[in-house]
Parts: structure tokens; C-alpha cells; sequence
């Protein structure tokens, strides 16, 4: 009882002794208006701790009660745009009131760490921000680092070792192919993610029905580089040997409806801007000049080039895509090297050294239109193209001998091509496609040599100054297909007829002409050289018969068939089984070799796909084939391929059946950054005919002889590539193995000729720190070649290379790049190592980059290389540029 | 849709990823409620069961910070219904190309909540982790129910000075983390009420996280969806809500079973060393318990 009158008498007299302050007020903005839902906060004026808080009523009133036995307290107004406001008073109960000032909001930014890929089952998105640092400038240095994909050095970009098929710009394909243009032009800033789909179907009346394996790449940008017109200069100059040069100017407009991308470039510094993207018809013959190695073209192209791209895309009202392409190009490249040939013969082997310059002059000029409506229902692209080009050469080989050699040729091809799909409106299952692409193709090609080479057979033995080769040379191509979309449909089965029509048309014209004397030549200038030449009677029709040739060769080719496919979610099986009627007729006009043939024939092929999980998914192709030689070797007249290689092919009507199988596992985890791929593909042949080759000295005849063989051949590849979030580490590897044997018929024996290869690559990129970034890239490789029952096996030929760099960010916008490539390669008991050091630095000034190039610092001369291929090993060493200085300036003119 | 089909792939999915199924909306058909000023990310962390404590799945949570509403939802989710719509898009059955959509992180924050701060009252969008044409539950509850209480504890978050504070919510002790820099009575999820933004918030047995990884001024678009999956929605109550994820939990087949009548469900085989040997029916009285830990517990 006393206790509890004790707790009764503490209770009611304790409670006063708690000191309660309320500190009651209003808040009203400048206007003398109040202000709604503020925060007001009491806090410890000691360590501005909040004790209690509350929010301002309708009316701007606010009441805060606190039991702080603190002396004085801090009150805090503050809320959505109003200047925060502290007030210090005393510790008991009052009126505080406050008059608040409106002041806009803004947040102190932080940019979420963003997660660098994500994706679906065919689909994968890579955040470029999450990948990209400051030493990267176009899209195409961030491509080189993220996992699973690879820029070669080329500029062609490959998803898990495969090149892509089909690249887009804000899904649309404005560049047709020619994709490096905007790979090495749009600035790795302006783009938001890299989009990579693979079984990629374009045409979308095709999707759900036709399966494809196609990869494509999709560059989404950032908002603020649509719709703007941004022109970029790039200026550099230095020097090597010579005053090097380099200028461009590029132009580019990204919308929603309409897209262009302009490029004005010239440069003495190895960038060669002419290509043969749409060739089609190739010459028959060529000089003997320095072939080129696979590096990056600055290090070895001592040339000067000059070009203009324009390239726009319009969508128009019903959503098509008209797109316009224009390139015109020039270059002249000059070239040196020596090179070891070494033929492996049956009973002996044949070793050339050939010390070789060239000067070459292209010049090329091409313009497309396309017209794609690409809907759900109806399909209709148009494409025309057409190119023209223009080349001289002249090169010199020094064999002992000295070898002159001048070519002269233009071709000129043009290309058609009509898509056409509709569907059915009440059954959008069914429907007809019609696929028709027509080309065509000319060149005429001349060469000459001196002195004069193949004596016994040109000019019956006698020596002659020099050869002059004529070769023209017409294609014409025209492939039609009709396809019912889903006639019949069983379950998930589907049955599509169709049919084909093909059609090829080759004409060839040739002649040798063995000049007796060449010092015309010299004697006048105003008059053609082939005016001034002495070119003897040729009087003997079976020698004429023997150098020239006048030959059509037809092959017309009516097929039809079905596809038959099966498609559910994680299996797809194609099967295509076709009957083909052929014709072949060759009409020689000179020669012996006329000659018919009609043939009914069936290639059929099956592909299956199976996902066996969202990670992993096999697939396999078996395919059969049959070709047939084209005019190219089926001339009956002898042909100067090259000063060394006269051939002829005098021989009826042949054919060559085959098939190929391949096995693919492919892996892709995506939350894992992981991907990979191994494959395995094998094909074997049979041919009816096989080519002669025959060597004396150092010149080699082909001839063509009716005798069956086959051959077959394996590759086997592994492809890993794994992204980590530590230090954005990203590792890509490559392993491939190939095995060949392949039936040759040399000095008049059959000899089977076994090839063996084995390489490996590994590419890794890292950011050691913020500032410190290390890429490296390492190859090796192994070559054999053996030739059964007769030699023992060639020397292997090993190769290794290793190309590292690292970049260091400094401060005030400067960054430092040393690089060191070496090379090492073993070949016949000759081992060369050689290493190429370069360094950049670069320097950013507002928003102009300026970068100082030092290349080849060593000042290596030469690039060494080598390889075997069939019957012969390869070895060279190709002059490269000598040491380099470039400065140059990037910066963005509008 | 076959639907055979698709239950043999559900269960042969690990269990978290059943959220995977979630019945997804077109993004295309909506109406502009508000326009944002900041868009804050978070990252939730969520803890499927509650006896694997240590075995976490995350997702990214936007919230559109607008003049008069703010929303919250799953990145995962929207991106899913991004994947959904553009299937849509051209023509396809989108629910069947949805079955391979990847959850980088492995989960998924199923609650969509929009607050409307001039009824203080909150919207929450509830979607079911089960087959397609289930309604989108939706429903109302009062803003601010958290009693908050201060704490004296300051950290700094993204640069941000924090202030800490602590509330009981729904059976669970939670800690937060707000910042008057940024006076904003919100949070993550259904938390908000504080004199500034939460940038953080814990549950005490670490089953429950939220941590603020973003903060942007964005003026975007904030958007309630009105397709004809509307129609879908279904109003109720938060323990309607909570009595359907007990039942789904519980016997998640029974579920299935009971919002798609006549269904037939198959099981997905394994053999001795786990691997996938091919379905069979289920039998009738077939069960299978998920484990539920739910953020609300009351």
C-alpha cells in the first residue's frame, strides 16, 4: 500500500519535472501565403541530431512537442522547392514562425551503377557506358571489350566467332554491309547499348516460319545524339619516309525517319578506302606481286587514298526504308617484298625466291538503291546496285631473272535483287514469297610479262621479249525462287513447295601475244605501246588454236521442291529436299571443247536446332552438294595466269559431289557474362576431274585430267568468352584445329597431300584502376603439311604473336598509350622474331582530342609471315612503314 | 496457348525463378498520371526462404518522384513487360514468348505501389507469380503508416548525410535511413512518411533491404496502365491479397489447378543424377509447398 501511494505521489508530482516545450507556428512563403506539407524538424543544437519532426497543415500550422532538457533548440523548415531555413531558440514553449523562400530543386546526381548486360533467349544488351573509358573514342574500341564479341582488324565485328550478318542503327540498316563506316565514326558516348540478336530472321513475314542462324548487332543511341546533325573533323600530319597525311570529314543525322551518314576522307597513312564489297566478276589472271600480311593495313599499306561515302535512309509514309548508298574511291598502293615459295613435290621439292615491288592504282565508283517495307504481313525490298572499277599495276620480280609486269583491267558489275512476300490477310500462316536476283558482270583484263616466259608452248621454242595476255571475261547470273508459305500444316509440321529457276551465262575471249621485239616500245611515246610492237605472223592454226580461246558455257537449271519444318519452342528441324533438272552446254568456238550435258540431280539438306535450357542449345546441318566448273577452268586455251602458271583446261563436262556436316553446342550466360561455342565441321568431295600440275624450273602448266578423287577435310573450334565485374576484366578465346587431305596430281603422279593446323587466341581487356587500362592479344599457331608416301612431312611452321597496350589516363585531359607487338615465326629452320613498339598520346581540350602518334619506333623493316596451303609453304617478308610520327586533331566542327 | 507446355517449363525452373511466370502487361495502353521530377533506384534485397537465410535475391526498384503522386516498381517487371509488348508489337502471342525471359539477378519485388499524396491514400498493383489471365489484384490502402521513431545515427549515402530513424511495420523491425537534402516524404516500396527521402532501409533479421544505388533529375512521364488487361484488374483488399499468396505457397499446384479449371499439369521427371527425364501428369492429389516469407507478416 505504501508503495503504491508512493508511485501515486511520484506520478503526479514527477510529472512537472519533465520539462514539455511545444513549440507551435506557421510557415508562409514571400507572398504571405501558407505553405503546405514543409517538414519541420527539431533538432539538437549539439550535433544537429533530430529529436522529433512534423509537417505543415493545410493552413501552414505546425506543432512540434519535445521533452529536451537541452538549453536552446534548433528547428529546421525545409520541403519541395523552399530554401531550408534553421532557427535557434530557446528550450520552451513558444510561437515560432517562419517566412520561407521558394527556390527550385535540384539533386545532387548519382548515375546508377548500371548492370552491363542483360538480355532474353535471343537477345543480348550490352550498357556501353559500362564498358566504355575515357581513351575510347568510336563505338568500335567499346565493341573490342565486351564479352562475346570481337572486332577484327578489318573492322568486321564477330558475336562468339561468328561475323555478324546485319548491322543497324536504331533498327535501321542504312549502310548496307558497310558497317565499318559507322563503326569508326560514331563516338562511343553518343551510343546507349549495343544490341546483339541472334537467329536473326530480317524479313519479318518470316519470322515463326523460317528459322535462321543469323546474328545481328543494333546500336541504340543515347537521346541527345538523335536528331541532330553532328559533323566531325579528324586532321593529322607527320612523317615517315615522307609527309604523311590524314584527313576526313564526317557527317551524320540520326532520326526517327530519317538517317545519314556522310564521309569526305583522304590519307597517305595505310587506310585504303577502296574495296570490292560488290564485286563479282574477278580476273582470270594477275601479276605476281607482294601479298599483303593480315595486320592492321597503317602498319603496312604505304599507299594514298582518297574517298567519298554518302549514304541516307528515308522511311517513308507506309514505313518503308529507301535508302541511297554512293562511294567513290581512289588509291595507289605501293608494295615490296621477298618471299620464299616452297612447292612440295612427289619426288622432289621446289624452292622459290622471289624479290617483288608493285605499284598499283585503283579506282572505284559505286551507287545502291534500296527500298525495304519490311511488315508483318507483306515483304517488299528492291535493291540495285552498281560498281565500276579501274585498275593499273606494274610490278617487278627479281627471280635471278628480272620480271617485268604491267595489268590493266576494269570490271564493272551491276545487281538486282526483288524480295517480295505477302500473306494472307484471314491466315497470316499462308502466303507466297518470290525472291529474283539478277547480275551481271564484265572485265576485261590485259597483262603483260617480259621477257617473254613459256617459250616451248607460246612460241614454238624460240625466245621472245614479251607476253601480252587478253583475257574478256562476261558473267551473267539470274536466280528466280517461288515459295508457298505453308501449304500444308500438320500440328507444328509445316510443308512449303517451291520452285527455282537459274540461270548462267559466261563468255571468254582470250589471247596470247608473244612480241618479238620490245624496244619499239621505247621509240614513241605518242603512239600506243601495243602499236609499236612486233608481233609475229601467226600463220599456224593449231598454235592459234593452242593461245586463244572464244568459249560460252550456259547452264541453265530449273529445281523443285519442298521445305519441310518443324518448328516448336525449343526444337526447330528444316528439311529441304529439291529436285534439279541441269544443263550445261559449253561452246567452244576454237577449240575442241564443246561439249553438252543434261543431268537430274538432288541436294538435300537438313538442319535441326534444340534448346536444351535457356543456356545451352545444340544444332546440327548436313548438307550435299554439287558443283559444276564454271568457264573460269574450262578454257581450252592456254591462259598466263601469272609469268610462272600457264593453264588450260581442255577436258569434258565435270561434276564434284560433296556433303557437309556440322555439330554446334552453343552456351550463353548472360547474368553470368559468359558465352562460348564449340563446333565441329566436316566435308568430304569426290570430283571427276583433277588438275595436272606440272613444274619446269621454276614455271608450272595446269592441265585438267578425267581421273576421279576425293578429299576431305575437319575443322574442329572452341570459342569462350567471359565478362567479370572485377576490374571489368573481359577475356575472349579461340581455339580451332583443322585436318586436310586432298588429292593432287603432280609431275604426272597422284599424290595425296595431308594439311594439319592448330590455333589459339586469347584476348583479354582490363581496367587495373579507374586510370590504368591493359589490353592483350596473343596468338599461336602450328602448320604442317606431309605428303603421303613420298616425303617424310614438311618442318612444321609455329607462329606466335603478342600485341599488348596500356593506357594511362593522366590528369588535365592528357593519356598515354605504349603498345608492343612481337612476332615469332619458326619455318624451315629459320626462326624470326621481330617486335613493333608504338606509343600514342593523346591530349583533350574542351572537346578537341589531340593525339601523337609515334609508330614503329624499333623502325622495323619488314613484316615477316609465313604459312602452308595445299602443295606449298609460304614464307615473306613484306616491307612495312618505317618509323612514324602523326599528329592529329579530332574535334566536332557543328 | 498450349498450357501443357508451359507447366512442364515452369517446373522444371528452380523455384525462385517462378516469378518468372508473372502475368505480364502490355506497356503500349496507359495514361499519363504525372509527370516526374527525380528518379531514385534502388536495390532490393529479398529472402524467398525464410530458412536459407544467407540465400538472397535481388531486383532494382524505381521510384518516380512526381508533383503529386510517386510510384514505385520493379525494373525486372517493367523490363518483362517491355519484352511482353513488343511481342505484342508485331503480332505475336507475347504470353508464349515470355517463358524465356531472363531475371538477371534471380528476383523479382512484385508490388507496384503509386502514392497519391494529396488523398494520401496508395494504389498497390499485385500481380501473382502463376499463368497468364489471372486477375492484376489491386489495393488501396492509407499513405504514411509507418510510427516512426528517431534514432540518433547518422551515415552518409551516396554523398547524401542520412539521419536514422526506426518503425515496427507488419511484424517486421525495420531501420531507415533518410536524408532531409532531399525533402521528400517517400521511400521505397510503401515506406515514406519521414522528413526526407529513404535512402536506405534494413529489416532487423536481414531478410529485407532496400539500398538507395541512384539518384536522377528526370523529367519523365509516370504512367497507370489501362490496356484491355484492365479489365483484369481486380479491386480487393491487402488481406485478400495476402490470403491468395498463402494459398499459392501453400499448395502451389492446388493454386493452379483452382484459377485454371481444367488444366492439366505436368511434372517435370528427374533422374538419379538430377538431370530432366522427360513429364508425366501430375496425380491428383499432387502438392508442392514453396517456401514463404513474405515482407508483410501481418
Amino acid at each position: 500500500m505504501k508503495q503504491i501511494a508512493l508511485f501515486i505521489f511520484v506520478f503526479f508530482f514527477a510529472i512537472p519535472t519533465f520539462a514539455q516545450t511545444t513549440i507551435s507556428g506557421e510557415v508562409l512563403n514571400e507572398k504571405k501565403q501558407p505553405v503546405f506539407n514543409a517538414s519541420v524538424m527539431l533538432l539538437r543544437v549539439a550535433d544537429s541530431l533530430p529529436m522529433a519532426y512534423t509537417f505543415t497543415d493545410e493552413k501552414g500550422h505546425y506543432q512540434l512537442v519535445t521533452q529536451s532538457e537541452e538549453a536552446k533548440l534548433l528547428i529546421a523548415v525545409y520541403g519541395f522547392n523552399l530554401k531550408r531555413q534553421f532557427k535557434e531558440v530557446e528550450n520552451k514553449t513558444q510561437t515560432v514562425d517562419f517566412t520561407v523562400q521558394e527556390e527550385a530543386l535540384q539533386l545532387k546526381e548519382v548515375s546508377v551503377k548500371s548492370e552491363k548486360i542483360w538480355g532474353g533467349n535471343d537477345t543480348v544488351n550490352y550498357v556501353v557506358d559500362a564498358f566504355r573509358d575515357t581513351t575510347d573514342i568510336v563505338i568500335a574500341d567499346v565493341l573490342k571489350k565486351m564479352p562475346g564479341i570481337e572486332v577484327k582488324d578489318d573492322g568486321k565485328v564477330e558475336y562468339k566467332g561468328k561475323p555478324i550478318s546485319k548491322f543497324y542503327i536504331e533498327n535501321m540498316d542504312m549502310l548496307q554491309g558497310r558497317y565499318n563506316l559507322a563503326t569508326t565514326s560514331i563516338a562511343a558516348s553518343d551510343v546507349a547499348s549495343v544490341q546483339v540478336m541472334e537467329n536473326h530472321q530480317e524479313v519479318r513475314a518470316l519470322q515463326n516460319i523460317q528459322f535462321s542462324d543469323n546474328v545481328a548487332l543494333n546500336i541504340k543511341l543515347k537521346e541527345n545524339a538523335k536528331g541532330t546533325f553532328a559533323l566531325m573533323a579528324d586532321l593529322g600530319a607527320g612523317w615517315a619516309d615522307s609527309l604523311q597525311y590524314e584527313g576526313s570529314l564526317t557527317g551524320m543525322y540520326f532520326a526517327k525517319r530519317n538517317q545519314f551518314l556522310g564521309t569526305l576522307k583522304a590519307n597517305n597513312s595505310g587506310i585504303n578506302l577502296v574495296d570490292n564489297e560488290n564485286v563479282t566478276v574477278y580476273p582470270l589472271a594477275s601479276m605476281v606481286k607482294p601479298s599483303a600480311p593480315g595486320i592492321s593495313g597503317v602498319r603496312h599499306t604505304l599507299n594514298r587514298s582518297q574517298g567519298i561515302t554518302l549514304n541516307s535512309l528515308h522511311k517513308l509514309k507506309n514505313d518503308a526504308d529507301l535508302s541511297f548508298n554512293l562511294l567513290v574511291g581512289g588509291d595507289r598502293n605501293r608494295k615490296s617484298s621477298e618471299s620464299h615459295t616452297l612447292y612440295l613435290l612427289p619426288d622432289d621439292t621446289l624452292s622459290l625466291v622471289e624479290r617483288m615491288q608493285s605499284l598499283e592504282t585503283a579506282k572505284m565508283l559505286e551507287g545502291s538503291v534500296n527500298y525495304n517495307l519490311n511488315k508483318d504481313l507483306d515483304y517488299l525490298k528492291i535493291s540495285l546496285t552498281a560498281s565500276g572499277h579501274r585498275n593499273w599495276g606494274e610490278g617487278l620480280v627479281d627471280n635471278d631473272d628480272l620480271i617485268r609486269q604491267e595489268e590493266n583491267y576494269k570490271s564493272l558489275c551491276a545487281k538486282a535483287n526483288i524480295h517480295w512476300i505477302r500473306k494472307s490477310r484471314r491466315d497470316p500462316e499462308s502466303g507466297i514469297e518470290f525472291n529474283s536476283t539478277t547480275s551481271y558482270g564484265t572485265l576485261p583484263y590485259g597483262l603483260q610479262v617480259a621477257p617473254g616466259c613459256f617459250p616451248e608452248v607460246l612460241n614454238d621454242g624460240e625466245d621472245y621479249a614479251t607476253t601480252i595476255q587478253n583475257i574478256g571475261y562476261q558473267s551473267f547470273k539470274s536466280e528466280n525462287f517461288l515459295r508457298f508459305l505453308t501449304s500444308v500444316v500438320w500440328k507444328r509440321l509445316r510443308i512449303m513447295p517451291y520452285f527455282n529457276f537459274s540461270m548462267e551465262e559466261q563468255s571468254l575471249n582470250s589471247d596470247a601475244l608473244c612480241v618479238i621485239a620490245s624496244e619499239a616500245k621505247q621509240s614513241s611515246k605518242e603512239t600506243s605501246n601495243l602499236d609499236c610492237f612486233v608481233v609475229p605472223p601467226r600463220n599456224d592454226a593449231k598454235r592459234e588454236q593452242q593461245i586463244t580461246n572464244d568459249i560460252r558455257w550456259h547452264k541453265y537449271q530449273p529445281a523443285a521442291g519442298a521445305y519441310f519444318t518443324y518448328d516448336r519452342r525449343r526444337v526447330n528441324v528444316t528439311l529441304m529436299v529439291p529436285v534439279q533438272l541441269r544443263y550445261l552446254q559449253l561452246d567452244d568456238r576454237i577449240g575442241t571443247a564443246s561439249d553438252k550435258q543434261f543431268k537430274v540431280l538432288s541436294q538435300p539438306s537438313l538442319s535441326f536446332r534444340y534448346d536444351f535450357s535457356h543456356n545451352w542449345k545444340v544444332s546440327t546441318k548436313i548438307s550435299t552438294y554439287n558443283n559444276t566448273p564454271s568457264l573460269r577452268t574450262l578454257y581450252s586455251g592456254y591462259i598466263l595466269q601469272n609469268y610462272r602458271t600457264l593453264s588450260r583446261y581442255d577436258c569434258p563436262l565435270s561434276d564434284t559431289y560433296g556433303a557437309n556436316g556440322s555439330l554446334t553446342f552453343s552456351y550463353k550466360n548472360v547474368m553470368k557474362y559468359a558465352f562460348g561455342d564449340f563446333s565441329v565441321n566436316y566435308n568430304r568431295y569426290r570430283n571427276e576431274v583433277m588438275y595436272a600440275q606440272s613444274f619446269e624450273g621454276n614455271t608450272m602448266v595446269i592441265n585438267a585430267v578425267e581421273q576421279p578423287s576425293w578429299g576431305d577435310y575437319l575443322s574442329v573450334s572452341l570459342y569462350a568468352g567471359k565478362g567479370f565485374s572485377w576490374k571489368r576484366l573481359n577475356i575472349n578465346a579461340k581455339c580451332s584445329y583443322g585436318w586436310g587431305r586432298s588429292p593432287h596430281l603432280i609431275q604426272n603422279q597422284v599424290a595425296t597431300y595431308y594439311n594439319q593446323g592448330w590455333n589459339a587466341n586469347l584476348t583479354a581487356s582490363i581496367a587495373i584502376t579507374d586510370y590504368i587500362f591493359f589490353n592483350n592479344k596473343a596468338s599461336w599457331s602450328r602448320f604442317t603439311t606431309s605428303l603421303d608416301g613420298f616425303t617424310a612431312g614438311s618442318q612444321p611452321i609455329v607462329s606466335l604473336i603478342d600485341n599488348a597496350n596500356l593506357s594511362v589516363v593522366l590528369p588535365f585531359g592528357l593519356s598515354v598509350t605504349p603498345s608492343v607487338e612481337f612476332y615469332h615465326t619458326r619455318s624451315e629452320g629459320r626462326t624470326d622474331n621481330f617486335v613493333l613498339l608504338d606509343c600514342s598520346l593523346g591530349y583533350t581540350f574542351r572537346k578537341v582530342k589531340f593525339s601523337l602518334d609515334v609508330n614503329n619506333i624499333l623502325n622495323a623493316e619488314s613484316f615477316i609471315y609465313s604459312y602452308y596451303s595445299g602443295i606449298y609453304g609460304y614464307y615473306s617478308a613484306y616491307s612495312i612503314r618505317p618509323r612514324s610520327i602523326m599528329l592529329s586533331v579530332r574535334f566536332k566542327v557543328i | 496457348m498450349n498450357k501443357k507446355l508451359y507447366f512442364v517449363m515452369l517446373l522444371t525452373l528452380a523455384i525462385p525463378r517462378l516469378a518468372l511466370a508473372q502475368n505480364p502487361i502490355n506497356i503500349d495502353e496507359y495514361k499519363v498520371i504525372d509527370q516526374s521530377r527525380f528518379i531514385i533506384t534502388y536495390e532490393a534485397m529479398m529472402t524467398d526462404d525464410s530458412l536459407k537465410p544467407t540465400e538472397h535475391n535481388y531486383d532494382r526498384l524505381v521510384l518516380m518522384v512526381g508533383d503529386s503522386i510517386s510510384r514505385c516498381y520493379s525494373n525486372t517487371m517493367h523490363r518483362y513487360d517491355s519484352a511482353f509488348t513488343v511481342s505484342e508489337r508485331k503480332g505475336h502471342d507475347g504470353y508464349k514468348n515470355m517463358s524465356h525471359f531472363v531475371v538477371d539477378s534471380g528476383g523479382v519485388w512484385v508490388p507496384d505501389v503509386y502514392k497519391y499524396y494529396g488523398s494520401k491514400r496508395m494504389t498497390v498493383m499485385h500481380r501473382m507469380g502463376t499463368v497468364d489471365r489471372v486477375p492484376i489484384y489491386l489495393y488501396d490502402e492509407p499513405m504514411d503508416l509507418m510510427d516512426w521513431k528517431m534514432s540518433f545515427g547518422t551515415k552518409e549515402i551516396l554523398g547524401y548525410p542520412c539521419f536514422k530513424a526506426e518503425c515496427d511495420f507488419r511484424g517486421r523491425h525495420w531501420t531507415a535511413w533518410f536524408t532531409m537534402q532531399i525533402p521528400v516524404k517517400d521511400g521505397p516500396w510503401k515506406f515514406g512518411g519521414l522528413p526526407g527521402l529513404i535512402l536506405e532501409m534494413e529489416e532487423s533479421r536481414g531478410h529485407y533491404a532496400f539500398r538507395c544505388i541512384g539518384i536522377e533529375n528526370q523529367q519523365k512521364p509516370m504512367i497507370w496502365y489501362d490496356g484491355p488487361r484492365f479489365e483484369d484488374y481486380q479491386r480487393c483488399t491487402r488481406a485478400d491479397v495476402m490470403k491468395q499468396e498463402e494459398d499459392y505457397h501453400a499448395d502451389f499446384i492446388g493454386y493452379i489447378r483452382m484459377v485454371n479449371p481444367g488444366i492439366k499439369i505436368h511434372i517435370a521427371k528427374r533422374d538419379a543424377s538430377g538431370k530432366y527425364a522427360g513429364s508425366e501428369e501430375a496425380p491428383k492429389g499432387y502438392k508442392k509447398v514453396l517456401p514463404y516469407n513474405p515482407v508483410e507478416l501481418e
